[in-house]
């Protein structure tokens, strides 16, 4: 509604509500200035429903209880809407002819990723219709058309999918479901297979810190995940899912209004990978033999005073079976011939939501958050085992004023209890290298945190008109490991016209390292995990960084509907505390350790999306990353493992009303610098004494259709069918120090075509 | 995996014939089409979705539009397999209501 005549007035009056009767009258502004009255105009009253119209002399009158929106349009004109308390004895509409004024057309097919105009942080949405364009199993997955946000695998062993953002661990993105952190600690490594994609109704993408609502961890950003709602009008949904991987995979989803006030969803998934294939014949299972149950229940409570209360619970199994094709789920990995590999996670969540509207507007308003997470890791990777359990509480008792159209203040006290308990053992009986050890050695890990921190934090809103958006927000935490934290964040909103829009935003961020949890890779190696350095301390495993950038978006005035728009981002990211995890220093080692100089990346991105034609979306994304860190014996050098830059071009076509959908995307993925024992590997490039992946590219496409209740679909993923061969290293040696898998640059997979139905029954 | 790509590249040439042949019929019958614009009762994201996931199957219906800032479903149809009546009645029964928006121009 660009450039439309849409003025907004509000007026409060909160002194009496009593009944009466608001007079209205609705007029045309012609070109030259002068005004004259509208007939059988039509006005919309939005919140009882109603539709009416003026008469002869463009006016009407109503009976007002209650604020009421009204919407005064006519064909060929723009619209006008008025908000008007009870009391007000009467207003007027103005609309234009459409042609005096560049009025963009209605809104036709649901946009897929956009870059959200209104929000001061600069936000990447993923839509319910941009989840579809890939198969999107789980929540991994839903990035594949984002260049912000890449996708890899922790090993080669696992499955354990993990993400980067900015260049960085997603351990330093902040995961949040419907605003409640999520995906913390033992539930991390995982925990993005864990979100069923058929769950999800929108994701949102946030770079840089933003709010300090919800904690400090978000230092990158924040990934908020929206579910499907209780009150979608949609008592059933099936997704049946099946890849030339042997993966089969159903969900199912029940949103049920019981009655005005109460509504639930249950959310229900089932997956398994049936079969173990081993396309390189390096004698290890590809990808891991996996089985995953998963089961949710939310509810809603909404009164129509305002008041609301949504709770729920999920529950969640996964076992893994991965490692060397001869290791069998009867094995016991200690003890087999075979290096095998068995993972078994359980999660138990309960969550709590309360909006209590302090007045009438809901102006003032207070908001509750109680969640419990329970998560047990109980895994073993050859000769080394890994198992743990956590127990977190999270309270977020939030005050929020909207004091005028201009300010708006929130308050809150939050706090947050961990319990984690873990237990490494190592129990190889010799060293192959450099000399045998005469003695066998068995080594232990325990680790025990209780980490609890309670935050004051207060947020001031101001925005003026369309035009500023300033947000200022700090939060002090009292930790009892880590003592005082303290954190500011600004983010400033600014718009140069409708059509460009300027933000600016920087701030701090805290997390504390969970060491084995953010590193499963490592347990997929030879080697002897060493983390003396940082035991005995756990001040040792606090993480701070300030993150700073900006963004401008350009909407263009071509292309259909005006939908096109360019977009330039930089962020950079310094590390004042790290937990360092190293494979460089020491052949036979893995050395964790406190960084020790610098540590940053600049990430710079160049987004541009087009509708050619009416139905036809071409977003094409380029990011490059300049990421560096101070490794012991190296200095300062690129931090490896992360792609320097990833290119996307995503092209959808759709026939009328989406019956058909065609989708392509290719991804180019730029150069990683490699640990130095990658040497000698297949594609390995030499530069300088300095070891890089190759540029590789990846392409991937689907087809749609849709019939009434019934989307079939059918694509392929990687249909190059590049990959990083022999990414495990001496294979054939799995019990030698040598025994590598975790060094991953590319895809580890080939080819896989996969074909699914979803099934809709609406209300 | 040849094959897998062969299979999908069948499919993808078949959806095309198949979408190109929608395509052609839909220019044969151009001098059929007739367009209407309700004003409608939607008022959250999922009505829209529950209009577009049940309009576009009733009969006649070639095009759809629909806008939650304005409240309106804009529909193209053939006038000789359904009429405005009909489809305002498969709003309705959605759960929505339905007024045409007046077409007459009024410009003075």
């Amino acid at each position: 509604m660009r450039k439309a005549l849409f003025s907004i007035i509000t007026i409060l009056f909160c002194a009496t509500t009593l009944a009466q009767d608001f007079k209205g009258s609705v007029f045309y502004r012609r070109s030259d200035g002068k005004t004259e009255p509208l007939p059988f105009a039509q006005v919309y009253l939005i919140e009882k429903k109603k539709l009416i119209e003026t008469d002869d002399n463009g006016q009407f009158t109503i009976n007002l209880e209650k604020r009421t929106t009204m919407v005064a349009t006519y064909v060929g004109y723009t619209k006008d809407t008025l908000i008007v308390d009870p009391g007000i004895p009467s207003g007027e509409f103005y609309l234009m002819g459409e042609n005096e004024v560049d009025e963009a057309v209605v809104t036709s097919r649901q946009l897929t990723n956009t870059l959200s105009r209104i929000k001061p942080v600069r936000t990447e949405v993923i839509t319910a219709a941009g989840l579809c364009k890939m198969a999107c199993c789980n929540l991994a997955e839903s990035f594949e058309n984002s260049a912000s946000v890449t996708v890899g695998y922790s090993d080669a062993i696992t499955g354990a999918r993990q993400i980067k953002l900015l260049g960085l661990a997603g351990t330093y993105t902040q995961l949040l479901d419907e605003n409640r952190p999520v995906m913390r600690g033992l539930a991390s490594p995982f925990g993005l297979t864990y979100v069923p994609g058929q769950w999800l109704e929108s994701i949102q993408i946030a770079k840089g810190p933003s709010s300090v609502i919800n904690g400090l961890e978000a230092i990158t950003g924040q990934i908020n995940m929206e579910h499907r709602k209780p009150t979608d009008e949609v008592p059933f949904f099936l997704q049946l899912f099946g890849s030339s991987h042997a993966m089969a995979e159903a969900n199912i989803a029940s949103s049920l209004q019981l009655n005005e006030k109460w509504s639930t969803v249950i959310l229900a998934h089932a997956s398994s990978v049936l079969k173990s294939i081993d396309h390189n014949d390096d004698g290890f299972r590809d990808e891991p033999q996996a089985t995953q149950f998963n089961l949710s229940n939310r509810w809603l409570y909404y009164d129509p005073s305002g008041f609301q209360m949504r709770f729920g619970i999920r529950a969640l199994t996964d076992d893994r079976l991965a490692g060397q094709m001869g290791f069998e789920r009867a094995h016991n990995s200690l003890t087999s011939d075979f290096w095998g590999s068995r993972i078994k996670n359980k999660g138990l969540n309960g969550y709590l939501k309360l909006g209590i509207p302090l007045n009438e507007e809901n102006s003032h308003n207070i908001a509750i958050v109680a969640d419990y997470n329970y998560h047990m890791l109980g895994s073993s990777y050859g000769l080394k085992t890994y198992d743990g359990t956590q127990k977190s509480i999270f309270l977020n008792l939030i005050y929020q004023n909207q004091i005028n159209d201009n300010h708006r203040i929130s308050f809150g006290l939050s706090g947050q209890d961990d319990d984690f308990r873990e237990d490494v053992e190592d129990h190889r009986t010799h060293i192959f290298t450099p000399v045998p050890s005469p003695e066998p050695i068995t080594y232990k890990i325990p680790l025990y945190r209780r980490e609890r921190s309670v935050g004051l934090y207060g947020e001031y809103n101001y925005t003026l008109d369309d035009k500023v958006t300033l947000v200022g927000s700090l939060r002090g935490d009292y930790n009892n490991l880590h003592g005082f934290l303290f954190a500011p964040r600004v983010t400033l909103k600014y718009s140069f016209t409708d059509d460009i829009i300027f933000r600016l935003l920087g701030g701090r961020g805290f997390r504390t390292a969970n060491i084995f949890a953010d590193n499963i890779g490592i347990f997929s190696t030879g080697r002897i995990i060493n983390i003396e350095e940082l035991r005995g301390d756990q001040r040792n495993l606090l993480e701070d960084a300030w993150t700073y950038g900006g963004n401008i978006t350009f909407y263009l005035p071509f292309g259909y509907e005006n939908n096109t728009y360019l977009s330039f981002d930089y962020f950079r990211n310094d590390f004042l505390k790290q937990v360092i995890v190293d494979q460089e220093l020491d052949i036979v080692q893995v050395l964790l350790y406190n960084l020790d100089g610098k540590s940053y990346t600049n990430t710079y991105q160049v987004d541009f999306s087009v509708d050619p034609i009416e139905r036809f979306n071409i977003v094409t994304t380029f990011r490059y990353t300049d990421a560096k860190v101070t490794l012991r014996g190296q200095g300062l050098v690129e931090r490896p493992l992360t792609s320097r830059f990833k290119a996307v071009f995503n092209a959808q076509y759709a026939t009328p009303m989406s019956k058909w959908t065609f989708d392509f995307t290719a991804q180019l993925n730029g150069r990683t610098k490699l640990p130095n024992f990658m040497a000698g590997q297949d594609k390995v490039i030499e530069k300088d004494g300095e070891y890089f992946s190759p540029i590789y590219p990846m392409f991937f496409a689907q087809i749609t259709r849709k019939f009434r209740g019934i989307d079939l679909y059918i694509g392929g993923e990687n249909l190059g069918n590049y990959r990083q061969r022999n990414a495990i290293l001496n294979a054939d040696k799995p019990f030698s120090e040598d025994f590598n898998a975790s060094a991953i640059w590319g895809p580890l997979s080939g080819i896989k075509i996969y074909a699914g139905l979803r099934l809709t029954i609406w209300k | 995996m040849k094959q897998f790509v062969k299979i999908l590249l069948a499919v993808a040439i078949v959806a095309m014939f198949s979408f190109n042949a929608d395509a052609q019929n839909t220019k044969k019958k151009q001098a059929n089409i007739a367009e209407v614009t309700f004003v409608s009762s939607i008022d959250c994201a999922g009505c829209v979705k529950k209009v577009e996931g049940n309009i576009p199957y009733e009969k006649g219906v070639k095009d759809l539009k629909v806008n939650l800032d304005d409240r309106t479903i804009y529909i193209k149809y053939d006038p000789t397999r359904t009429d405005k009546e009909k489809l305002a009645a498969a709003i309705v029964k959605l759960g929505y209501t339905a007024e045409e928006k007046i077409v007459e121009e009024v410009k003075k």
